[in-house]
């Protein structure tokens, strides 16, 4: 794996790309924040990949996936007899990524009372398994990751302080898709090539209007909930056009208490004009001229919002009147 | 490992089994020789637990009617319980209290 799997060209992904490379030569910490989706074990692996490390193994575990007593012995490992069924020795993940990365993907999630064991670690490089007094040394790179605001949970004394400032030595802080939207259409092109190819259809184009319509979302999940829209998309089409169901996403955008943007509420606004027009855009008595702009910046505004008659039919079946 | 079982003594000799994780398949049999091992087994602490299958719901039912509590049990265990005791097959014994 390899930042080559980055898909995109925004500023704010190169940016991102810069920084992987700059600290992947190093042996820093590097704490990775961003949204769900965003793709920050993919960075976190990227870093690795680039690193003096790559030749040895990356080692992920989630803090959030199990409760503290066994966090920690998947973390540091144990000896036999260290509790009830412990029936032989076994190396932990820390162990495990000697001389490689240890990736802790949602460390916000990691129990207050595992934090000052994992500093030891970090800080020494030394450990103890449960049940031994034998300290254990290894030569191991910490890349941590978070969708939350570690800052917040250390005021909220959720999180070690001295624990957060020793992980975002170096901090990494991944665009939403929202803030790329110029990168929607090829990571679109990219995800249609995979699943065309996953689900053995030949499918050569995207329509202009759902493309728009994609690129118009504010994809919450980001690239993987737009990875699952498009595996979808591939999976309902059955001609060689992409059969997009943008209508959804409209709706799903609307539906959500609180989260109607200025795009939502504009996109709301033109399409009821547009309506009371009978979808007539110029002339006198055209939509253009009541919502007071010329007729080829309502187009274009149309277009960047992915307004067109046959998504908004979907919009008011399951969207916006109901709301 | 998606199940750890820690024995902890209390001042009057008692033993907590504290329970984390998934407790099904091979962790059962560990619980199981664990009750059977003879100590004195009060409590059965399930803070931590995430995951049980029937069997599993079996035996704590039948540790809480021998009078072992079962300390932190979440709802939905306590509600599996109650439901296997009310089946009409049920041969598990008539319970205790939980904390």
């Amino acid at each position: 794996m390899s930042t080559t799997e980055m898909i995109g060209s925004s500023p704010k992904l190169a940016a991102v790309l810069e920084d992987v490379k700059a600290v992947a030569a190093t042996d820093c910490a590097v704490l990775i924040q961003g949204e769900t989706g965003t793709g920050k074990e993919l960075i976190a692996r990227a870093i690795h990949e680039a690193s003096a490390r790559r030749q040895h193994r990356c080692v992920a575990i989630n803090c959030a996936a199990l409760p503290a007593p066994l966090m920690e012995s998947e973390l540091f490992g144990y000896e036999r007899g260290a509790f009830t069924g412990a029936v032989s020795p076994t190396m932990g993940r820390f162990q495990a990524a000697d001389r490689g990365t240890l990736f802790l993907d949602e460390i916000g999630e990691l129990p207050l009372e595992l934090q000052p064991k994992l500093l030891r670690a970090i800080q020494e490089q030394a450990f103890e398994r449960l049940g031994s007094s034998n300290t254990i040394r290894v030569d191991v790179r910490l890349v941590a990751a978070t969708n939350q605001h570690l800052g917040d949970l250390v005021e909220a004394r959720r999180f070690r302080m001295d624990l957060y400032y020793r992980l975002s030595v170096f901090p990494i802080t991944l665009p939403p898709l929202r803030e790329r939207t110029g990168d929607i259409p090829l990571l679109v092109r990219h995800f249609v090539r995979i699943y065309a190819a996953r689900h053995r259809k030949s499918v050569e184009r995207v329509p202009d209007d759902a493309m728009a319509a994609l690129v118009a979302y504010h994809w919450p999940g980001n690239v993987r909930q737009l990875q699952n829209f498009i595996e979808r998309s591939m999976i309902l089409t059955k001609g060689t056009e992409l059969h997009a169901p943008v209508a959804e996403l409209v709706s799903q955008q609307s539906a959500i208490p609180g989260s109607r943007t200025l795009a939502d509420a504009d996109r709301a606004h033109i399409i009821s004009v547009l309506r009371e027009t009978n979808w007539t855009v110029g002339g006198r008595a055209g939509a253009a001229a009541r919502l007071g702009v010329l007729r080829t910046t309502l187009i274009a505004k149309m277009k960047k919002l992915g307004i067109s008659r046959e998504m908004a039919d979907g919009f008011t079946v399951r969207g916006l009147d109901a709301a | 490992m998606t199940c750890r079982i820690d024995r902890l003594t209390t001042e009057d000799d008692g033993v907590i089994l504290r329970i984390s994780g998934r407790c099904v398949g091979a962790a059962l049999d560990v619980l199981r020789d664990a009750l059977a091992e003879g100590h004195a087994v009060r409590t059965i602490d399930l803070k931590d637990l995430r995951q049980v299958d029937r069997d599993a719901v079996k035996l704590l039912a039948i540790s809480k009617a021998r009078g072992i509590t079962l300390k932190n049990c979440p709802g939905f265990v306590q509600e599996w319980i109650a439901c296997e005791r009310a089946e009409p097959d049920s041969h598990l014994p008539s319970d205790g209290r939980d904390q």
